[in-house]
């Protein structure tokens, strides 16, 4: 790690502003100076605008030869902007532990600074900065949000009954979790479905949760100490927590539960008038303490055998309400490089000018910078993949396509559904770059009279310090609804999913694995026949009004792949079966055959983009070259097998919307591809439901 | 060669007694050489031969497990009759077996041949599957037009 050097620079740089502030008195004749008057400015170096961006702050891309010469103490570069710029202070965004520098090279995370500044307008201060040979980029640091209306409802015991043995943990309010085990009552909800859960009290049955898999939570604080979760929080041993010093040597001093990327050290704190639980609420969705008698459960929160998944806390939300850029782009980096395989990331940018995912990069490339690197497969932190997983909230504008960074064609982008598993009008996103749903909660499916008795969103943890004016403080447990809590259910399977692939020795691609879990669902139409054109019964209250939503402009994939299934996932790791099918003669024509096993309930409303077949399994099913004998048709298999024998093709399609947003030259937001192996049997007898007989 | 004659020849003995109608409706004593778990030893042309066990029951219903590749044990069940030497069924959610089947034995061996025109022989020995594997099984509800379900 280069922190010594950083840290020999940073205090020659500031020995270099204090000479330089002779300039100052300049300097302020200039600060109003228009942008288009800034002379020799290179305004396409502005990758970004300034709107919804920090204040006094900028993010710069610098040369290579420059950003070299900072690390080897070479200032002349921070003294020449100080000679323009009031410059308080500049400094690496990222912090790059020992053995990644390599790694952090190919993503060029050694060349974003960022400057600090004051007394000029920062659109002046961009302008300004342009002109330096050695500043590539300059990017406005801008706001990110949670994907929730941080508005929450105390829990209050229902009088929701199971019979006994019916649930399989005693956490005593896990009967009021409907997101987890919904038998149509117990959210409060008239319009509620059975079943309209992610089926994780099955998925139970076979794990719990497994201490290896590390979920990132880049969020507002967690609460480590809160007793629901303080037994799965990740700790870092070989940190001694508070002592001032980088005991593991890792770049990092003092991150014990993980790490403050606001405030750039180990202290994650949840103190503070605006602190508002968002974190706590999402880690507890993925992994609060199971079978401890108290509280909720979480999703991969283990059996009460210390066995959950382990919760690490990226704080990157200082106050709870937003955060900038620099601080979402290092949790991703400093999860990468301290062991988690997934980043649950409920918050996005403010869906809006942005449609593709070359646009994003060239916009926010600091973040882009953080989130390559995460994916790194060199990164990689798992025993089960080759590489990590992000999964992040779609967004709650009621837009027609998903936020970034969710929406990149990498990250799996999750929607919001409520109680009677339709789409959760009243906020969230929905259409391309949307790839799965998830329950989030839906304040409309249920009691809208009363705030204090709608338990239609979701339960989980909280801290007892946030405050909301209508209920105060003071509540460790409370409902809370958005993306950002669909989101942590698709993280907890994922994780749970992991566990499980431990537990039975399997290992995946990443491409492989995010394959099964977008595929191991349900078909959301299926679940609530609701769910269909014309119907009239979903709505959203705004500014007192009831606003009626048509559902079919949700259909057709553009929630995602489907409802996520636990259970679903769990068989997809043990294992999928071969698909049997008939030898055919040569006047015979294909036969179809369904995809559910392999693409999941939704399967015949995907777009499939192709299916590839080897010579030797040509050869081997007697298949001809003509296109016809194999392709998918109509949502289904379609082959023609001329032969006994048996061999493997791949079938590829895209979840979540029917355009590639890559393939199509980063024009458009997209699906994301997906392909799954299958193992083909041709034999002389095959039944329409696959027994053998 | 004369014990396969014989065994038919029982087969038919007995299928004889048989209406052809609904299989359920008749009580009818089944012969004792089919009611038994089978398990799938064979298939003619393929090199190697899926899990599958077959339970074909008394009352003329059947429970089929089988795990065709990875995975757990995908179970069926339904009905099956006997006409002759026709082996004949159809599974709980509807779906006709795939072929009718002439039934012959060979020693402790059943053979099934299909009657579909493919010839294909799948020859079976007694054995059950493990009761683990029939309680964790899947099991299999619908036809696969609409997808299996998972319980």
């Amino acid at each position: 790690m280069h922190s010594i050097s950083i840290n020999r620079a940073f205090a020659l740089l500031t020995l270099t502003l204090l000479a330089a502030s002779s300039c100052v008195e300049e300097l302020h004749d200039a600060v109003n100076t228009p942008v288009s008057a800034v002379p020799g400015a290179v305004m396409t170096k502005v990758i970004n605008t300034p709107e919804d961006s920090e204040e006094g702050a900028l993010l710069l891309c610098l040369t290579e030869e420059a950003s070299d010469a900072y690390a080897s103490g070479d200032l002349s570069l921070a003294a020449q902007f100080a000679e323009d710029i009031q410059v308080k202070s500049l400094k690496p965004v990222f912090t790059i532990a020992p053995g990644k520098e390599k790694v952090a090279r190919r993503h060029n995370l050694h060349r974003w600074f960022k400057i600090e500044f004051e007394g000029m307008d920062k659109s002046v201060a961009a302008a300004r900065l342009t002109t330096f040979s050695d500043v590539c980029q300059v990017q406005y640091n801008k706001t990110v949000v949670p994907a929730c209306d941080l508005s929450f409802t105390p829990y209050i015991p229902s009088r929701t009954e199971f019979a006994d043995g019916a649930l399989p943990f005693n956490d005593p309010m896990l009967k009021d979790q409907w997101h987890y085990i919904n038998d149509g009552k117990n959210s409060g909800s008239n319009t509620a479905v059975a079943g309209a859960d992610i089926a994780v009290k099955d998925a139970w049955k076979l794990t719990g949760g497994d201490p290896r898999v590390i979920v990132a939570v880049l969020d507002s604080p967690v609460k480590y100490d809160h007793p629901d979760l303080a037994a799965n929080m990740w700790k870092n041993e070989k940190e001694i927590p508070g002592n001032g010093e980088d005991d593991d040597k890792n770049g990092y001093i003092d991150d014990y539960y993980g790490w403050n990327c606001e405030r750039e050290n180990g202290d994650i704190n949840w103190e503070g008038a605006r602190a508002s639980g968002h974190g706590t609420h999402v880690a507890g969705v993925v992994a609060a303490v199971n079978g401890n008698g108290i509280g909720v459960s979480g999703i991969a929160g283990g059996t009460g055998n210390n066995d959950g998944v382990r919760i690490m806390s990226c704080q990157i939300f200082e106050n709870g309400y937003s955060t900038n850029l620099d601080a979402s782009a290092n949790g991703f980096v400093y999860a990468a490089q301290n062991g988690a395989s997934i980043a649950q990331c409920s918050f996005g940018l403010i869906n809006g000018n942005y449609t593709s995912d070359a646009e994003y990069a060239g916009l926010y490339g600091a973040e882009y910078a953080g989130v390559q690197f995460f994916l790194d497969k060199e990164n990689n932190n798992s025993d089960i993949l080759d590489g990590n997983i992000i999964i992040a909230a779609a967004g709650n504008e009621r837009a027609t396509i998903s936020s970034y960074p969710a929406a990149l064609e990498e990250v799996v982008s999750v929607t919001a559904l409520g109680p009677d598993y339709l789409p959760a009008v009243g906020y969230t996103n929905y259409g391309p770059g949307c790839n799965i749903a998830a329950p989030g909660g839906d304040f409309y499916a249920g009691d809208v009279t009363s705030v204090e008795n709608n338990r239609s969103r979701v339960l989980s943890t909280f801290i007892n310090t946030a405050n909301d004016d209508n209920v105060g403080t003071g509540h460790d447990y409370v409902y809370m609804q958005g993306t950002s809590m669909a989101c942590p259910h698709v993280s907890g399977v994922a994780a749970l999913g992991l566990s499980y692939a431990y537990k039975v020795g399997k290992k995946f691609s990443r491409e492989e694995y995010i394959s099964m879990l977008l595929t191991s669902v349900n078909h959301i139409e299926d679940v609530n026949a609701n769910f269909k054109d014309g119907y009239k019964g979903k709505f959203y209250i705004e500014g007192g009004k009831y606003n009626y939503v048509d559902l079919g402009a949700y259909r057709g994939g553009k929630m995602g792949t489907g409802g996520i299934d636990a259970w679903k996932l769990l068989m997809n790791v043990e294992g999928t079966p071969s698909i049997s099918v008939k030898v055919l003669g040569e006047d015979e024509k294909a036969k179809r055959y369904d995809l559910t096993e392999y693409f999941g309930g939704g399967a015949t409303d995907l777009t499939y983009i192709g299916v590839e077949c080897d010579a030797a399994t040509r050869q081997a099913l007697g298949l001809s070259d003509d296109a016809a004998s194999l392709e998918i048709k109509y949502g289904k298999l379609s082959i023609k097998p001329t032969k006994v024998g048996s061999g493997k093709i791949t079938v590829k399609a895209l979840a979540g919307y029917d355009e590639d947003g890559v393939a199509d030259g980063n024009t458009q937001i997209g699906g994301m591809e997906i392909s799954r192996t299958i193992s083909i049997v041709s034999r002389g007898v095959a039944a329409g439901n696959g027994g053998w007989l | 060669m004369k014990t396969i004659s014989k065994i038919i020849l029982a087969i038919s003995v007995v299928i004889a007694a048989f209406s052809c109608g609904d299989p359920q409706s008749d009580g009818p004593v089944v012969s004792e050489e089919i009611v038994a778990e089978w398990h799938l030893v064979s298939v003619s042309g393929l090199s190697s031969t899926p899990q599958v066990y077959v339970d074909f029951r008394q009352d003329l219903s059947f429970e089929l497990y089988q795990k065709v590749g990875e995975g757990r044990y995908r179970k069926f069940d339904g009905t099956y009759a006997v006409s002759g030497t026709t082996l004949s069924g159809k599974y709980s959610d509807g779906e006709k077996w795939g072929s009718d089947y002439v039934v012959s034995f060979d020693g402790e061996k059943m053979l099934l041949t299909a009657q579909n025109g493919s010839e294909e022989v799948c020859t079976y020995e007694k054995k059950a599957l493990s009761e683990t594997d029939k309680a964790e099984a899947i099991l299999v509800t619908k036809s696969a037009q609409d997808g299996p379900r998972f319980l």
